[in-house]
């Protein structure tokens, strides 16, 4: 790292600029790699596919990135979009009108949300050990609601925001567009995002200077939860179906996402569209592994590498950017 | 029953830890646009006379005037909505480190316009009103910061002390409390924020409390210096009429004369 130092400026800034989209640049070389070697890669059927699993993650992520940022991490994303498809599986079973079920499944994921900041926020406990509460306890509520069992034949209104199409296209995918521009606006150019990115960099300065961290905060899990039971009604609109066991261990591919899109888990830094270019070049990796019909059990490897190279990249970037002593 | 121009007044505060008596009956007046320098040696309660003022620390018993009002600081939100700031011995640790100098000065007093002219909300934040702004007061200011859109962790640690002073200065208060702002710093920086300091005192019309343990800057900067030795108030002098060597007998006391002098 000592070459650092002897970069002119403009080099530095240049390097730090490709550093700061670094994602997306990994994420166009390697499918113009795979669209040349890898036969059935560069069709539509394919990125459709890709973007259609990239879609449930994709919106998770999005509730991932919103926490971190702020310096938090939320362990229950994944129990509350399974609590929230079973929520709303079990309600239009007991022939709730399907609005109302959906009022439901959102208002769930609220209700965890909130509960996660009442505990961080009021009862004072760490963000890990809130979350790891209603990671555990959620997921058992889920199960308990519905005695492990999957509901199946959702009415085909409930399942138009996971299965429909608008001119072809997936509606998933306009969603999961949607959705990041949508936050990525929240985050950059209202007083709520700055406060979430504040809080995140430096929580004393934020509270010393006025800034109030209980609704803030509060607010950030609550849109988590909220995100999480939207694409858990997502998820069983898809499938057509709904299963406490839902999205098991998503909270880790979601996390893994974020930090190969350069959001950084000490918070303050980091970008949602940055985060998309991670949940992307995840997502298509595990295509093009499957395209090549090489065992599934090993995109767990090559994410641990990813998620190292990541690391190393976003200390690289920090030093870039120090003031440099003496 | 005030004097009109007397901003703060300490009335007979003290406190106690446990056995020590850290502040004893301490008695003292912050007039408008004054600067005090508040002095003495190491545990003569200089810092926790300053954490009272700044709500970190509730005294035992006394009171706290502001502006001839009884008030009781229980927190330091409340001592910031009074008006009262404090900066710390490394200020920049008050600042976000990976967002820009534009949004630290205006940490927690973001500027919005409405998204839609016509509507009142929703409400985005104005950064180009930000931006100038943010420039202009740190030229005002004589900061020599490039640009405001580069974060904080690109400057030096003289130039982040000074952004987080002028994020205090624009917010206008009444009294700043600064606690040994120097004493992270090189000769240098130490210079330009002292100059920064007084012209602050001078030209924005805020009161000042400066702790310090070095009397050269003291003396360089203040209106008047107030001395504690134990926790209680031993001496006060006009900073221009006093000898630097009558500060330091109060301060060392006239026994412990020249065994404590490399404190000061």
């Amino acid at each position: 790292m000592e070459f650092v130092k002897t970069l002119g400026a403009r080099r530095r800034e240049i390097l730090s600029i490709v550093l700061q989209n670094v994602v997306w640049i990994v994420l166009c070389i390697f499918v113009i790699v795979n669209a040349l070697i890898t036969p059935r890669f560069f069709t539509i059927l394919n990125i459709r596919n890709i973007l259609i699993n990239a879609s449930v993650l994709g919106i998770v992520v999005i509730a991932q990135s919103l926490c971190l940022i702020s310096g938090h991490l939320d362990l229950s994303v994944e129990s509350t979009l399974a609590f929230g498809a079973v929520m709303g599986a079990l309600l239009l079973r007991n022939n709730l009108p399907v609005p109302l079920a959906i009022v439901s499944v959102l208002t769930s994921g609220i209700a965890v949300g909130f509960l996660n900041g009442v505990l961080i926020r009021k009862v004072g406990l760490n963000a890990f050990v809130a979350t790891l509460i209603t990671y555990i306890g959620v997921r058992g509520i889920a199960l308990g609601i519905v005695e492990g069992k999957t509901i199946w034949n959702l009415p085909a209104s409930y399942c138009y925001l996971g299965a429909g199409e608008i001119f072809n296209i997936p509606i998933q995918i306009l969603v999961l567009i949607f959705s990041y521009a949508f936050f990525h606006w929240i985050l950059t150019s209202t007083k709520f995002g700055r406060h979430i990115y504040l809080i995140g960099d430096n929580p004393v300065a934020a509270w010393a200077r006025g800034v109030n961290l209980d609704g803030v905060i509060v607010g950030v899990f609550v849109l988590s939860g909220f995100l999480s039971a939207f694409a858990g009604w997502m998820q069983s609109g898809r499938v057509n179906s709904a299963t406490p066991n839902f999205a098991i261990g998503m909270v880790f591919e979601a996390m893994a996402s974020a930090i190969i899109g350069g959001v950084s888990l000490r918070g303050g830094v980091g970008s949602l569209p940055m985060a998309l270019g991670g949940v992307l070049l995840l997502t298509s990796i595990n295509n093009v592994l499957n395209l090549h019909a090489v065992s599934p059990y090993w995109i767990q490897t090559i994410r641990a590498a990813m998620i190292l190279v990541a690391v190393l990249l976003d200390s690289f970037k920090r030093r870039l950017v120090r003031y440099a002593e003496g | 029953m005030q004097k009109d121009n007397v901003l703060l007044k300490l009335e007979h505060i003290s406190k106690s830890f446990g056995e020590v008596r850290a502040v004893k009956d301490v008695t003292m007046v912050i007039r408008n646009h004054e600067i005090v320098g508040l002095v003495g040696g190491n545990g003569a309660g200089k810092s926790t006379l300053i954490k009272i003022i700044a709500g970190l620390l509730r005294p035992d018993s006394g009171r706290i005037f502001l502006n001839g009002e009884e008030v009781t600081i229980e927190n330091p939100r409340k001592a910031f909505e009074l008006g009262i700031y404090t900066l710390h011995q490394r200020m920049e640790e008050m600042l976000a480190p990976h967002h820009s100098v534009s949004a630290n000065i205006f940490l927690g007093n973001e500027k919005t316009r409405p998204l839609f002219k016509i509507l009142p909300w929703p409400r985005v934040l104005d950064k180009r009103k930000m931006d100038s702004a943010a420039l202009e007061l740190l030229q005002s200011l004589s900061i020599n910061i490039d640009s405001v859109k580069r974060p904080i962790i690109s400057y030096s640690g003289g130039q982040r002390q000074a952004v987080a002073l002028a994020g205090v200065i624009h917010r206008q208060p009444k009294l700043l409390l600064l606690d040994e702002p120097t004493a992270a710093l090189g000769v240098k920086e130490k210079f330009h924020l002292l100059n920064l300091i007084k012209r602050i005192g001078k030209e924005e019309k805020i009161s000042i409390i400066l702790v310090s343990h070095n009397l050269e800057e003291v003396f360089e900067v203040v209106d008047r210096i107030v001395v504690l030795r134990n926790g209680e108030v031993v001496g006060e002098c006009e900073a221009c009429s006093a000898s630097k060597e009558d500060v330091v007998s109060m301060i060392v006391g006239a026994r412990g004369n020249g065994v404590s002098e490399k404190n000061v």
